[in-house]
């Protein structure tokens, strides 16, 4: 029994943001399919298009956390005679294959934008780091979307298209102008062998961290996954 | 020798930033149906959802079938079948597969009940939730507290805001079911006078979080003489 609902709540949880993130990846595919048809193509606009895809494709299943809580079907899921560790889990687990997609698109526009901004050729590595930092980044941000209030929640995806927008600023402008000695510098350390070792290490912590937060989120962070109006005060 | 309580509240007392429901005492036998009646804002829906264990924080003592509600956590709803004052799911799943989503979720679950239940209450299996009617809403939340067979229901207002047609089809399902299996226990709030004594055998009235008044069908028949026991309900609750 317990196999069988923490299947289905997966597949809920993919289904609820599949179609969101469909509908993005297609109107980004369309639209780099009519750039390369105009000819318009150059490395700069393709790194562009997949930085900003990515940062959309990333926010689709935080934004699906908020819908669920405005529509009750969060509330749903918390009526139902399952451990709120099974709910947490799943969220955790569909949220790392939802941010695949977005993990691509991110760390392939990097690439791109790496590629041709810097003055040696970066290692292949870097954007395989850029890809699970960024996939379980968006899990982790999902996953504790669960816990947090609305408010919050709203303000983080703000944040995440601010910071999209800014990247996506930097790439266009990159392709046009003159790189600053800082941001060379820079991407120059990103480029660096050691630096994949060191995203490696980070990536060990960011996951020790990760568990550590699912533990406490199935034993308490749960208790605030209900509307505000539903919370007695003590 | 004492009857088997089905739901137990000593002293069960909500606080929410703006209403307290309690200090609460009732006893519940297993089999009887009680409805509880008071005006918005009773407290109603707050019991109900408090005997479900979706109240995280309460004072004093719930038990469902002698267990304590808080030290079992989720696994009390395996035991009562909830239909909550409006439908609770997801907008973009049809009605089928709404109710293949519950099915992995209870242990005793019965698929070939719950498509007869559809069947019976003309749920499309193909709609989605989002374009549901009121009424089709509460049919088929009905469908989904029933398909369990839980030993015990909680039916916060089933019939508020029905037509008369729909709200008769789900009376009579409300009393089959109960009718069916010896034991059962009905627990369900409601406003409308005329459901209450069709379906009730006892009265909790509830004022401002307070039990007001505990009647069984015979005091109430004694107190109404010769006029309807809606009535007789309808004094109590002005009265007080």
């Amino acid at each position: 029994m317990r196999d069988s609902a923490l299947r289905s709540l997966v597949i809920l949880e993919l289904r609820r943001v599949e179609r969101p993130l469909r509908r993005t990846l297609g109107l980004a595919a369309g639209a780099a399919v009519a750039i390369t048809i105009l000819g318009l193509a150059t490395p700069g606009r393709m790194a562009f298009i997949l930085l900003v895809l990515g940062m959309t494709a990333l926010s689709a299943p935080v934004m699906g956390v908020v819908k669920d809580k405005l529509d009750g079907g969060l509330e749903f899921l918390v009526t139902l005679p399952v451990d709120r560790s099974l709910l947490a889990a799943a969220r955790l687990g569909a949220g790392c294959i939802l941010s695949v997609a977005g993990g691509l698109c991110l760390s392939a526009g990097f690439w791109l934008f790496a590629r041709q901004s810097l003055p040696v050729t970066p290692s292949p590595s870097l954007a395989l780091g850029v890809f699970v930092v960024v996939t379980v980044g968006a899990a982790l941000s999902v996953g504790l979307g669960i816990g947090v209030s609305l408010r919050m929640q709203a303000s983080r995806f703000a944040n995440l298209l601010f910071g999209g927008f800014l990247v996506a600023l930097l790439a266009g402008e990159v392709t046009r102008r003159a790189l600053p000695g800082g941001t060379t510098m820079l991407l120059r350390v990103l480029a660096e062998p050691w630096f994949t070792r060191a995203l490696a290490v980070a990536l060990g912590l960011l996951v020790a961290t990760a568990a550590w937060l699912a533990h406490w989120l199935s034993r308490t962070g749960l208790e605030r996954f209900r509307p505000e109006r539903d919370e007695p005060t003590w | 020798m004492a009857e088997r309580a089905a739901v137990e509240l000593r002293e069960l007392s909500v606080r929410y930033p703006h209403f307290i429901l309690g200090p609460l005492t009732l006893t519940i036998s297993a089999g009887e149906r009680v409805a509880l009646v008071g005006p918005n804002g009773a407290g109603k829906s707050t019991t109900l959802r408090a005997v479900a264990g979706l109240v995280p924080r309460y004072a004093g003592s719930a038990t469902v079938e002698g267990r304590e509600v808080r030290d079992v956590g989720p696994r009390v709803r395996a035991r009562v079948g909830v239909l909550p004052e409006r439908l609770l799911g997801f907008g973009w799943i049809t009605v089928a597969e709404h109710l293949e989503l519950l099915a992995s979720f209870y242990p005793t679950w019965d698929p070939a009940y719950a498509d007869e239940l559809r069947t019976r209450l003309d749920l499309p299996a193909d709609t989605k939730l989002a374009n549901l009617s009121k009424g089709m809403q509460v049919k088929l939340s009905l469908v989904a507290a029933e398909s369990f067979r839980p030993p015990i229901l909680l039916l916060d207002e089933p019939t508020s805001g029905i037509d008369p047609v729909m709200r008769g089809d789900i009376l009579r399902l409300i009393s089959e079911c109960t009718a069916a299996e010896e034991g059962r226990t009905v627990l369900f709030s409601s406003h409308i006078l005329e459901d209450v004594e069709e379906v009730a055998e006892r009265v909790i009235l509830l004022r401002g979080g307070r039990v007001l008044g505990d009647l069984g069908r015979d005091e109430l028949r004694a107190e109404a003489g010769a006029g309807t026991l809606s009535k007789a309900l309808y004094r109590r609750l002005t009265d007080a």
